[in-house]
């Protein structure tokens, strides 16, 4: 992250100055202990930057990117903890929900082939999934074991024990799992179908249903999506046998 | 999950097999539960052009609409969802349908072509709705 420049001297300092006029010396001084003391590289009273950040402008350019540009809400004393652990709960999540929606897709794309395809298909995409659902439940694990003993995983139980930041890390990466895994998985138990382009010159409502849905019709368990095929000798229908009530690609073609 | 749905159902009253009208025109199926689990109830209560009503064998309106229901999705937890049930609808008479008389013949003449137009346009709406009916 860029820190001084002399340009950047004088604006600090005029903004510190101007909001110490408007609020007065001792809350601006909280404030701005809260706000400049990372990492020593700026001091807080002088209201300048001391010294350049010797990694210059490799970190952005951007002065408040350690609070996610929130410098009044968001603090981070040490550098570490605010997009750390922010962060490690959103690409947890993220990866997680991904991660998830794969190994269904895949147990769904096994009964899909299985149904309409190839046993052989269903095979290999089960197999996959199996494989990558028990990879998910070791690394699950391993979260709660490092969250348990506040050590690194090892198979000789010797693993680095964690500092606080990287703990703290760690439980908001297994936090953001849950919730990213759990939303997936919930995803999956509902089947809930998702309106896509409004509707067609017929009327109908265009959807998707990326988890499949729990009609109890054999196709409408697979991921699938819907849409009518507007019949130009019917207007406000659907061409015979294309109508929205089809579970594509299953039923009425792509 | 059938028996979740036949119980929402009144299946000693409609008569399968059962004709309903759809945005595609009209389809035939072999029960009450079928006939549930083929719709969803975002179309039954969303699509205007979907017509989602019908007769049963004995000429009874039917109607698709949509039923609060409680399902257990793993380890003892429900959630709410939104099923489809087929209720008689006392309000749809075939006899009045406006519709009714052409949906069914293109319907029989997509599924059974062999039968003569000529002879099905002789018939009442209540034998061409057994001829759609019959297998």
């Amino acid at each position: 992250m860029v820190h001084s420049s002399r340009l950047w001297t004088h604006l600090w300092s005029d903004f510190y100055n101007a909001i110490e006029t408007v609020h007065g010396k001792e809350e601006v001084n909280i404030h701005m202990e809260a706000n400049w003391t990372q990492e020593g590289v700026c001091a807080r009273r002088a209201a300048i930057w001391p010294n350049r950040d010797p990694i210059e402008y490799a970190g952005g350019i951007n002065l408040y990117a350690y609070v996610g540009n929130n410098g009044i809400n968001n603090v981070d004393p040490m550098g570490l903890s605010f997009w750390s652990a922010t962060g490690s709960f959103v690409k947890s999540a993220v990866f997680s929900l991904a991660y998830t929606a794969a190994v269904g897709v895949l147990v769904t794309a096994a009964g899909a082939a299985a149904t309409v395809v190839t046993p052989v298909l269903a095979i290999a995409a089960a197999v996959t999934a199996v494989a990558a659902t028990a990879y998910g439940a070791f690394k699950l694990g391993e979260g709660l074991y490092t969250l348990a003993t506040g050590q690194e995983y090892s198979f000789d139980g010797e693993g680095r024990l964690l500092t606080e930041d990287e703990y703290e890390n760690e439980a908001a990466g297994l936090a953001g799992s849950l919730v990213g895994g759990g939303a997936a998985a919930k995803g999956y138990c509902r089947g809930p179908e998702f309106t896509i382009f409004g509707k067609n010159s017929s009327g109908q409502v265009q959807r998707v249903a990326p988890f499949g849905n729990r009609t109890g019709n054999p196709y409408g368990e697979f991921p699938h999506y819907h849409r009518g095929v507007p019949d130009p000798a019917s207007p406000g229908n659907s061409m015979r046998g294309q109508g929205v009530g089809q579970h594509r690609p299953y039923e009425g073609g792509f | 999950m059938k028996e979740a749905f036949s119980m929402l159902t009144h299946g000693d009253r409609i008569t399968p097999p059962i004709l309903i009208f759809q945005d595609d025109g009209a389809h035939v199926y072999e029960s009450i539960i079928v006939a549930e689990q083929s719709h969803e109830s975002i179309d039954v209560h969303q699509s205007p052009s979907f017509f989602g009503y019908g007769y049963d064998s004995f000429a009874q309106g039917v109607r698709l609409s949509v039923k609060e229901i409680k399902r257990e999705i793993a380890f003892g937890f429900k959630v709410h969802d939104t099923g489809v049930i087929l209720k008689l609808a006392p309000e749809v008479l075939l006899d009045n349908d406006p519709n009714a008389r052409d949906s069914i013949l293109k319907y029989i003449g997509h599924m059974h072509p062999a039968i003569e137009a000529k002879y099905l346009a002789k018939l009442p709406i209540r034998e061409l709705l057994k001829t759609a009916l019959r297998k």
